[in-house]
């Protein structure tokens, strides 16, 4: 699927009147928080925190420190594709396809640098 | 290998945000409703409890090293 990286639910602060055929939410939500929301907020931390190892790993001053914590990141960004998972086979996390023409439009342009290639 | 101030700086940093985290994951795992839900972030809290051990750990070994090094007076008389 989609890559979640960078982006937040396209749904992100406006849970409006979609259907929510069994998830056990309710319809009509009130001010408490429900799965999605505690979900959405450990996905949150998980990108905050890939996002700050990310940075000390590029500082680590000893070989010994940048393995333990480029393991860590790792295992983060595996924590938060599961999170990613879970939340689109509930239906919390849509994605909107781009539209088919751009697509189409940008693989040809992008094909079209190759002549810009400096290796043989 | 001694941790230079930088390492300490992130290794410090890290190791609240893991604390926080995992506590965190401990809370919204026990109010979820949904046991898929409950069983995610309930594994999710456990590896930062682990992150956290490792980076302890880390931490530690610095102190072992870092304990040799001769530590230069600070304020230092070199100016003036």
């Amino acid at each position: 699927m989609q890559p979640p990286y960078g982006q937040q639910p396209s749904t992100w602060g406006a849970q409006q009147n979609q259907p929510q055929q069994s998830t056990g939410l309710p319809k009509v939500k009130g001010p408490e928080m429900n799965d999605r929301d505690r979900l959405n907020d450990i996905l949150s931390t998980e990108k905050y925190l890939t996002t700050a190892y990310n940075i000390a790993v590029n500082e680590a001053s000893t070989q010994q420190l940048y393995q333990v914590q480029m393991q860590m990141l790792t295992e983060l960004h595996h924590c938060q594709r599961d999170l990613f998972n879970l939340m689109s086979q509930k239906g919390w996390y849509k994605t909107d396809p781009a539209p088919a023409q751009q697509v189409t439009q940008a693989a040809q342009q992008f094909a079209n640098y190759r002549t810009q290639f400096p290796y043989a | 290998m001694p941790l230079s101030s930088k390492d300490l700086h992130y290794l410090k940093d890290e190791l609240s945000w893991e604390l926080l985290a995992m506590k965190k994951c401990h809370h919204y795992a026990q109010e979820s409703q949904d046991p898929q839900v409950r069983q995610l972030i309930d594994r999710v809290g456990r590896i930062h409890q682990q992150h956290y051990e490792t980076l302890l750990s880390q931490l530690q070994s610095g102190v072992q090293t870092t304990g040799i090094q001769p530590q230069p007076p600070a304020g230092g008389t070199m100016t003036q």
